[in-house]
């Protein structure tokens, strides 16, 4: 530890057992003249936990996952991963359903707030900009705005448009607008079973999309300046259930960097993972952006150097 | 984990929800940068956790964190 060097300071707001935190903080304290603190946001209530006053009767300070009194003014950077944790380990003697919730949600509340009140530096990226930018179809439309291929889409919960469209579009898919994390969904194919089944489509909106066809997935992590693509050639339908499979590198044309950067400007974000798919055709078609997405995975798959770029960004960020 | 109903949303109708192949060459590359970074906490001893079961990316069901607000 550098302790009495000049040194930047960073926070990566997070949960329990966030292995992109703690590899980030690996990579940048070793190599760069920085410490970073990682606050596992849903087991704040294991040490001292949280104090505030908005007359300053308290400091604003987060204990890190070490135990460290991080005052929020001191910080110049937050890396604003994660907030509270649905399914955390932490308080397992606290069994009602509600009262987990409670924990989760005022945790929240008082966190958020005294980021928003105390901490002064920069953030990747700012909650307001991240939370906007995830609603799908916000991100569609603006997709859609700039010019970016995009498959035909409908949101719908009225039986009779989905079974139009549907009808019209040989294996359209359904996918959620949101979801939760209780059960998480994967994209699947609209099937005879769910078109008969009126009561079903009305009770929610979901995404109806037309299927676009090939066995080549495009996750591209963009942060800040550096743009690194990887494909996955997955034969089924969402990629994700199965990550045996084919993955490597790969290098998107410019114009369509060019399209990614430019959502990530209208959306005031400095990064985001972005999932496309390439057409046998070789065209790419936009799906979403996840602002603060998962990206380790890719580089356990492709060997692509993430947490050096991610490092090299965040450091950047915090000393500009 | 969802309750059956009779009547379920329509993302619903045709699966539970997301199952996720156990991915062991991906749990190993992070077992070995767990190794190879130092990092002190025990993020590879989590009981609850199976060898082939990851946690760096999609495969571990947070995802990409779609659920907050
Ligand atoms: N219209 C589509 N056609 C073909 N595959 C799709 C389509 N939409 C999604 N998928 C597949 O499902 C995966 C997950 O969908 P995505 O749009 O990324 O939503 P999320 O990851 O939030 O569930 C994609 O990465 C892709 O593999
Ligand atoms: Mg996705």
């Amino acid at each position: 530890m550098r302790v009495h060097e000049k040194s930047v300071r960073i926070a990566v707001v997070t949960h329990e057992r966030d292995l992109h935190a703690h590899a980030v903080k690996a990579e940048m304290e070793r190599r760069l003249p920085a410490s970073v603190h990682i606050f596992e946001t849903d087991h704040f209530g294991d040490g001292p936990g949280l104090s505030w006053s908005p007359q300053g009767l308290t400091e604003p300070v987060f204990p890190d996952a070490e135990g460290t009194r991080v005052d929020l003014r001191e910080l110049d950077a937050v890396w604003f991963r994660r907030l509270g944790n649905t399914r955390t380990s932490a308080n397992p003697e606290v069994t009602d359903p509600a009262h987990r919730e409670l924990i989760d949600t005022d945790t929240r509340a008082a966190a958020l707030g005294m980021l928003l009140t105390d901490f002064r530096g920069r953030w990747i990226d700012r909650p307001s900009s991240i939370w906007d930018a995830q609603n799908k179809v916000a991100q569609l439309r603006l997709a859609h705005e700039l010019g970016v291929r995009i498959p035909e889409t409908l949101v719908s919960q009225s039986p009779e448009r989905i079974r139009e469209f549907c009808g019209a579009r040989p294996n359209a898919i359904v996918k959620a607008v949101q979801g939760v994390m209780q059960a998480p969904a994967g994209t699947i194919t609209v099937g005879q079973e769910l078109l008969a089944d009126d009561a079903a489509m009305r009770l929610c909106p979901a995404i109806y999309q037309e299927f676009v066809p090939g066995r080549r997935h495009v996750r591209v992590q963009v942060f800040g300046d550096r743009v690194l693509a990887a494909l996955l050639e997955s034969d089924d339908l969402d990629w994700r259930p199965n990550l045996n499979i084919p993955a490597a590198e790969h290098t998107l044309p410019d114009a369509i960097e060019g399209a990614l950067r430019a959502i990530l400007r209208r959306l005031g974000l400095t990064m985001g993972v972005f999932d496309l798919k390439l057409t046998d055709e070789g065209e790419y078609v936009w799906l979403e952006l996840n602002p603060q997405g998962q990206w380790l995975f890719v580089e356990g798959m492709t060997g692509l150097p993430l947490i050096d770029a991610f490092t090299g960004f965040l450091y950047g960020e915090a000393t500009r | 984990m969802t309750v059956d109903t009779p009547v379920r949303p329509a993302i619903f109708v045709g699966q539970e929800q997301m199952t996720l192949a156990p991915a062991p060459a991906l749990a190993q590359w992070e077992r070995d940068l767990i190794a190879r970074l130092e990092i002190e906490r025990a993020l590879h001893q989590i009981e609850s956790m199976h060898p082939n079961e990851t946690i760096s990316g999609s495969g571990d069901g947070w995802d990409d964190c779609d659920y907050a607000r």
